[in-house]
This record gives C-alpha cells, sequence and structure tokens, in this order.
C-alpha cells in the first residue's frame, strides 16, 4: 500500500526557477529579514497527479496538487500568472529532506491540532486513489450505521471554537479506516475522505493564517 | 445552421461582448469559432438556434459555456453588450431559470459556465453572482480574481493551462463567509418543531419509494418514537428512502413529509423546504416504526 501524507504550510515564493520550480519561505519574508538562506526549492510538477499519470513515483512526491487539479496547495501552480503566496501542502519526505519541521506540527502562526493540516492519499492497494482530510472531531451519537458526528474548521479545534456543524455520517464508508477511530465523547482526529468533505459546509485552513475572507472566531 | 453544429461540437462554447472594443475584437479574431453578442434577446436567440440545431442531429460534444467581456467597475460583473450579468437583477435570473427549466445547458452539452472577465470573484456581488448562477442553472459556474487578456486564449478559446486562474462557486462556498455565498450552515441540534415545517397538499411525483398516509393518531405514535433534538444532515446520496410518510399539519388537504431511511432507524424531515437538504433524526425503536409505517395506507395519486 502506498500512502503519502501532506502537511499543509503557509508558502511565500521567494524566487522562480521555471515555469513550475520555485524557492519559498514557510514564515513570513518579512520576520525572516527576508533571508534567503531560509528559502527551500520545490518543483509544483512533483504532484500526485503526476504520480498518477506514471511521470514519477509516488515516492518522488514533493507536493499537492493545485487546488484547480484536485489538491489543496494554492501557490502556482505555474508562471508566470501563479500565486505567490498561500499554502503548500507538503510530503513528509520533502519536510525531512528540507529539514524544515521535524516533526510536522501546526504551521507557524496557525492553530489547531496538526492532524488538522494534514491530507492522506492513497495510489494503490484497498483505497487506491482515495485522500482524506484530516478534521478535529467528536462522535456525539451512534446509531448504526450511522454516527453523528461534530466536526470543527480545520485549525479551530483547539481554541475553543464552535463546531463547524454536526453531520450523521458512515464512518465506515467516510472515514480513513487506516487511522484509529473516534471513541465517542472524545473528541480526536478524524480523516474523511474527500467525496465527504465536499459535501459538508467547513473552511480550508488559513493558510497563511490571515489568509481568507471568511471571518473564524480567532 | 452550419456554424452552430460546429459550435456545438466544440469543448468550449465562446460568447464575446459585441460592443466595440479592440481587446475583444482581438479575440474575437483568435477564437474560432465564437459568438458576438450584444446582450440578452441576441444571448437567446442564440440559445435558441443552438437548441434547433441539436435537435436536428447535430452532435454534441462535452462543453463549458465561455462567456467573454469586460467587467464593470465597480463591481466587477461581466457584461455582454450592454446587459450586466449580474444575479441580483431579477431580469438576469428569470432568464437563467428559464434556460434551466427548458434544460437547455444539458441538452447542449454544457456542464460549466464561465464568466470570463477581469476579477470576476473579486467583489461579493461578482461572488454572489457567481453563486446564484450555479444554483439556478445546477452547473458549476466559474470566475476570477485575476486579470484575464488575450494570451489566455488560444484558437479553442480559454486555454486549459490557464485555468488555475478561475474559482468556481463551489470553492467560493469553501472559502468564503459572505452571507449570499455560504449555504445555511449545518446548524445542531436541529430540533424538530413539527409546527414549523412546511406544509403543501400532495400531488404527483416521480420518486420509486411508496407513500403512504399517517392519520394523527399514528402520526402522534411515529414522532413519539424519535430523538427530536438530535437532528443532523446526512451529506451525499448515502440513504434511498424505503417509504415517503405524509404526516397531517394544522393546515386541511396539507401534510408534512418525512421519509423513512436505513430500514426504519432515521426519519427525514424537511425543515428548510423541499428543495434543501433534509434534516435526520434517529428512531429509538425502528422495528416499532416499521410496523407502524407498514398499517398505513397507500397515498399515491396518479399523475
Amino acid at each position: 500500500m502506498t500512502k503519502v501524507t501532506f502537511h499543509g504550510l503557509a508558502a511565500w515564493v521567494g524566487a522562480i526557477q521555471s515555469p513550475t520550480i520555485c524557492d519559498w519561505w514557510n514564515r513570513d519574508p518579512a520576520q525572516l529579514n527576508w533571508d534567503r538562506g531560509l528559502l527551500h526549492t520545490v518543483d509544483l510538477a512533483m504532484t500526485p497527479s503526476a504520480a498518477t499519470a506514471g511521470r514519477i513515483k509516488a515516492t518522488e512526491i514533493q507536493i499537492d496538487d493545485h487546488t484547480t487539479d484536485g489538491g489543496r496547495t494554492t501557490i502556482g501552480p505555474r508562471w508566470p500568472g501563479g500565486s505567490m503566496i498561500g499554502a503548500a501542502w507538503v510530503t513528509e519526505g520533502y519536510l525531512a529532506a528540507t529539514g524544515m519541521m521535524c516533526p510536522p506540527g501546526v504551521p507557524d502562526g496557525g492553530s489547531g491540532h496538526a492532524y488538522e493540516y494534514e491530507t492522506v492519499q492513497y495510489f494503490d492497494g484497498e483505497q487506491g486513489n482515495r485522500r482524506f482530510y484530516g478534521f478535529h472531531a467528536s462522535v456525539l451519537q451512534e446509531q448504526a450505521p450511522l454516527s453523528l458526528v461534530q466536526i470543527w474548521n480545520p485549525g479551530a479545534g483547539a481554541r475553543g471554537a464552535p463546531p463547524a456543524g454536526a453531520w450523521w455520517l458512515d464512518l465506515k464508508a467516510a472515514a480513513d479506516p487506516n487511522t484509529p477511530p473516534l471513541v465517542a465523547g472524545t473528541p480526536g482526529p478524524l480523516f474523511l475522505d474527500v467525496a465527504t468533505v465536499k459535501l459538508i459546509t467547513t473552511f480550508e485552513p488559513k493558510l497563511p493564517p490571515y489568509h481568507g475572507a471568511f471571518a473564524l472566531p480567532l | 445552421m452550419d456554424c452552430h453544429r460546429e459550435l456545438l461540437s466544440r469543448p468550449h462554447l465562446t460568447v464575446i461582448s459585441g460592443e466595440p472594443d479592440l481587446e475583444l475584437a482581438r479575440l474575437a479574431a483568435l477564437v474560432r469559432p465564437s459568438v458576438r453578442l450584444d446582450g440578452r434577446a441576441e444571448l437567446e436567440l442564440l440559445f435558441g438556434r443552438l437548441l434547433m440545431a441539436s435537435d436536428a442531429g447535430a452532435p454534441i460534444a462535452p462543453k463549458t459555456l465561455d462567456f467573454v467581456g469586460h467587467a464593470t467597475a465597480a463591481t466587477s460583473q461581466l457584461r455582454l453588450g450592454d446587459w450586466v450579468l449580474d444575479a441580483a437583477n431579477s431580469t438576469v435570473k428569470a432568464f437563467f431559470r428559464e434556460l434551466a427549466e427548458h434544460d437547455a445547458l444539458a441538452r447542449l452539452g454544457i456542464h460549466a459556465v464561465r464568466l470570463l472577465a477581469c476579477k470576476t470573484a473579486e467583489t461579493g456581488q461578482g461572488r454572489s453572482t457567481i453563486c446564484a448562477l450555479a444554483d439556478i442553472l445546477g452547473v458549476e459556474v466559474h470566475g476570477t480574481s485575476h486579470l484575464l487578456y488575450d494570451a489566455h486564449y488560444g484558437e479553442d478559446g480559454f486555454r486549459d493551462e490557464w485555468e488555475f486562474l478561475l474559482v468556481c462557486a463551489s470553492d467560493l462556498r469553501r472559502t468564503t463567509s459572505e452571507p449570499c455565498v455560504v449555504p445555511a450552515a449545518a446548524h445542531w441540534p436541529r430540533t424538530l418543531d413539527v409546527d414549523a415545517l412546511p406544509a403543501a397538499p400532495l400531488g404527483p411525483r416521480a420518486t420509486p419509494w411508496p407513500r403512504r398516509i399517517a392519520p394523527a393518531a399514528a402520526a402522534r405514535q411515529l414522532l413519539a418514537l424519535i430523538q427530536r433534538d438530535a437532528g443532523a444532515q446526512l451529506p451525499g446520496l448515502l440513504a434511498t428512502p424505503s417509504c415517503e410518510l405524509a404526516l397531517p399539519s394544522a393546515v386541511p388537504g396539507a401534510y408534512h413529509v418525512a421519509q423513512v431511511l436505513l430500514d426504519g432507524s432515521f426519519l427525514r424531515f424537511f425543515p428548510d423546504g423541499a428543495a434543501a437538504p433534509g434534516v435526520l433524526y434517529p428512531v429509538d425503536d425502528a422495528h416499532l416504526l416499521r410496523r407502524i409505517v407498514d398499517e398505513l395506507p397507500g397515498a399515491d395519486v396518479s399523475r
């Protein structure tokens, strides 16, 4: 089973090398004194869709696809014309290779739990090509086959903010079977498949933290 | 007619504002075939001709309907000639609602509408229009928060490699909290208030599951089995009802509709109207509920 976990980070593009390769900061460069030594290089073409198409191996993936290609990255996806500030959802392998964050956690300036900034993508096996987004959630009640699940907007799960809502969900069908199931009454991580996420009313994580026009209770 | 057949066979149906403008003229020369028009009347005529060509057997390719023009200065809404695509305008809404009622987009193979003018998703009015048109037409509607110009176009229309400049209604709903854009939040708990449920007379319907009328006594029994303060939505099409119930309302001849789901484990009510997602309430005793429902008389109205 090939599985890749992406971690959402804020991204400021500091240099462009080609239509898809750029150097970026994961913190506001104004607070880093524009230190070019802290730039990290990423190729926005090294994505899950490139792996699915057979152009690269899954182990070579650096970053999630752009939102217009079904991913969660919002910088790029190519230049000129691409976005310079946004979210970069990079792999654990990329984080380790660049020494950016180990172990991965809440992005700098962000809030909530680390798993609220994670996406899990499978490439083969029983979960072939399914994607799951991390949320902070709590099971309020169970009535087979559904569970009444309270879900927080990503980044809002640890600050006492009200949940985004509650939904009756079939967690056997909608949740990542390879993560521990939620215990009723105990809030914790829940990885929901993209098809379900698109049907519930939650926001994308605020990356960078000041991104977005919506008013989360910050 | 030949030009309409060709328009239907392409992946993008490009409609360019007909106002005298060098940039738009350059785009019209670049995108072949494309149509230039000056407003709603000409757009209506175009749709009529395309539907005639479709009915005459013209091959239909899946396509986007691309409106290309300039945006208004204050609200960044696309102008087609002198017609501003503003969903706050009832004439605009009525036009697109009529297209939806005639199923025109599906008949022409149109799966998405794109408002291709500069920054059509940059203002609240623009985002509201994008979402309102998506709701009316039942297809994805795209706008952009970027500047668009001729480099983004090729002979087939707006080039696929620049699609990342666009944002769709679904994404807008996930990234803004403007009341005009975001659907009603998934409030919880949705306590069941039977008197506040919409009521309507029974009419013909196309759904395959049976419908039964619950007299007042049976309705009381059914409602007593429900956990009224545990209501929430069930996203998606996971559950097909096994039966629809018509519960009596305070208005003679009008009924509240409920659906029996998951073998009687849940009842779904529609407090926000029949067109909105229903709210599921768990049932304490599914076996008893099924027994009560089985004894109710059928209530199907023939067409």
